[in-house]
């Protein structure tokens, strides 16, 4: 069960609408290494892990994910409030347009639509810890490229907000992957399921 | 509401964002150092100053999640939503500090 709080974790209030920069940040709301495919996939692997930190840390990085997806979609919306059709035809924002309006729809910045096979839940905690890890880093990534072709700091500083927090969860999933090789036969770590095989 | 009130909306959200913030960072800390007493205790300090400011900026500005927005009027439905640009001299919603967030102005401590 979730709870909505009517704001957002961290402030977004874009005075200058740009459509192109727009394009480009789409793709952290459905892109492969967006805020959608991380909540999904941290919320949808919980059930299979088999240690208490593990279901903590899955649930809670997952929530605040939600809250980065809020986030994207209100960059996303405030970029693109009051265009005019020549913003819309001369930024690259115009295929978007013709399907979507300035409606919020999780898509790449190539325009691919999200699919459920950006994410992975492969029921076990080794695998799906190294999934989430490689996650954190391509957002990250991701990030750093949409932060070296944006100058407006109204969007910059949420950003790098959202780009922070990548590396705290790199962290606290490195810390994970740590409690779960813990209870491990430092022998065989990667030769079995230990949610599957007893 | 007036520019001047919309920023002292925006410091009093802001301070509260801040402190839940810290509350965030200390439960994903805790997760993976479930036995660490300063960050239990610190997390305890912060609740309770998000409360205190929630209360503040739920008594002044509107509801931040619906099981508070009571009263006569259904405020909940008030505007700004947070993915609304709001401009620097106001633009903002229904809600007035006179309405309370309890509904009324006696609720308002």
């Amino acid at each position: 069960m979730w709870s909505y709080e009517k704001k957002l974790q961290y402030p977004v209030n874009i005075k200058n609408p740009n459509p192109k920069l727009a394009q480009m940040i789409i793709s952290q709301y459905g892109g492969p290494d967006g805020e959608l495919g991380a909540s999904m996939r941290y919320l949808s692997q919980r059930y299979a892990m088999p240690y208490a930190e593990l279901k903590a840390i899955l649930t809670d990085i997952g929530t605040e994910e939600l809250g980065h997806l809020e986030m994207i979609g209100a960059i996303v919306h405030q970029l693109t409030r009051n265009l005019s059709r020549e913003q819309i035809m001369n930024s690259g924002f115009a295929p978007y347009y013709v399907d979507h309006t300035a409606g919020i729809y999780p898509a790449a910045a190539s325009g691919v639509p999200w699919t459920a096979a950006y994410m992975q839940s492969k029921g076990d905690p080794i695998t799906d810890l190294h999934e989430n890890l490689a996650a954190e880093q391509k957002a990250r990534t991701t990030y750093d490229n949409i932060l070296r072709m944006c100058d407006d700091p109204d969007v910059r500083d949420p950003i790098k907000f959202l780009r922070a927090r990548e590396i705290v969860h790199y962290q606290r999933f490195g810390e994970a992957l740590r409690l779960t090789t813990d209870r491990l036969d430092e022998r065989n770590f990667y030769a079995f399921n230990p949610a599957f095989d007893k | 509401m007036n520019a001047c009130a919309m920023d002292d909306r925006r410091k009093l959200l802001m301070k509260l964002s801040a402190c839940q913030f810290a509350q965030y960072e200390l439960v994903l800390f805790l997760d993976t150092h479930p036995n660490c007493a300063e960050a239990m205790e610190a997390l305890n300090m912060h609740r309770a100053n998000a409360i205190r400011l929630r209360d503040e900026y739920e008594c002044k500005y509107g509801p931040l999640s619906n099981p508070k927005a009571n009263g006569k009027h259904w405020c909940w439905t008030c505007d700004p939503w947070p993915w609304e640009y709001i401009s620097p001299n106001g633009g903002c919603g229904c809600f007035t500090p006179s309405m309370g967030a309890r509904g009324s102005k006696g609720a308002c401590r």
